[in-house]
């Protein structure tokens, strides 16, 4: 599996939708359905989900819950993902531009999936040969 | 600790991009040795659905169409890769969330709950089911 045509779409906000009216709220949904159900025709979703609210990081040589839940307050928190199959990373930039709730103040971070992992990336700078890591990438379910 | 269900799964999101920067070569063959074969025994036993690490390469879109460009900065928050995991409840995801061998150097992993598909979602597809039928 080819993880180089494959793009991660991580919307994050701070509820903005806590701030719209019944009947704003039913105009961005409006356009939403329209913008994914392009890409959903187009045959480029792979995959899309949202996160719910809870949830917790765990961190530490002694590995231990460091942060509880909610995450949705804070406005790095992540919402959803959509994992789409485009060309180049220039046509999911475009298709995310479109996105109706970016005006709402939803923020999309684009990035492809990788067959290096970050160590491989830093072995390659330190003059290491070869790949510590096989290609672990897999499609979503 | 919570133990509230999800049938949707979990999410393990591994945020740091910048853990590794103090390790020799041979520490970090240890690492990924150890990472592979963590993912590939949840995968052996259907705990894990689908993961894959991030390119360092990517961009943000924002409000008024604002894009900036990566490589993202070796961060604390940067994210460097993910899983799926198939499991039921919150405490068997923290449990393996735990197992995570980049945890002693630094990395951070979040565990979120899948809400499932988005209901907006699901009625565009139900609509394109209903034109196709």
């Amino acid at each position: 599996m080819n993880a180089k045509n494959q793009y991660l779409l991580l919307f994050t906000g701070n509820e903005w939708w806590n701030k719209l009216s019944a009947e704003q709220i039913q105009e961005v949904i409006d356009q939403s359905k329209e913008w994914y159900g392009k890409l959903a025709a187009a045959g480029k979703v792979k995959a899309s989900q949202a996160l719910a609210r809870e949830g917790a990081t765990i961190s530490g040589k002694n590995p231990r819950v460091v942060t509880d839940g909610p995450f949705a307050e804070s406005k790095e928190a992540l919402g959803g993902y959509l994992l789409l199959e485009a060309e180049s990373l220039d046509e999911v930039i475009a298709i995310a531009k479109e996105c109706p709730s970016l005006r709402q103040g939803t923020t999309i971070e684009v990035r492809p999936l990788s067959d290096d992992c970050p160590l491989d990336f830093r072995a390659r700078q330190l003059g290491v040969k070869g790949r510590l890591v096989e290609h672990v990438a897999l499609a979503a379910a | 600790m919570s133990t509230q269900t999800h049938q949707h799964g979990y999410m393990l999101i591994f945020r740091g991009t910048d853990w590794y920067k103090g390790l020799s070569p041979e520490e970090m063959q240890q690492i990924s040795d150890k990472w592979m074969a963590w993912f590939k025994g949840l995968m052996a036993n259907g705990k894990a659905v689908a993961g894959s690490p991030l390119e360092r390469e990517g961009k943000i879109v924002g409000k008024n169409r604002v894009v900036s460009d990566g490589p993202f900065a070796e961060s604390k928050e940067t994210i460097g890769g993910y899983f799926l995991l198939k499991v039921n409840t919150m405490d068997e995801a923290l449990a393996i969330a735990k197992d995570c061998p980049g945890l002693p150097f630094g990395i951070r992993v979040e565990v979120r709950p899948v809400a499932g598909e988005c209901p907006m979602v699901e009625e565009v597809r139900e609509a394109q089911l209903a034109a196709r039928a």
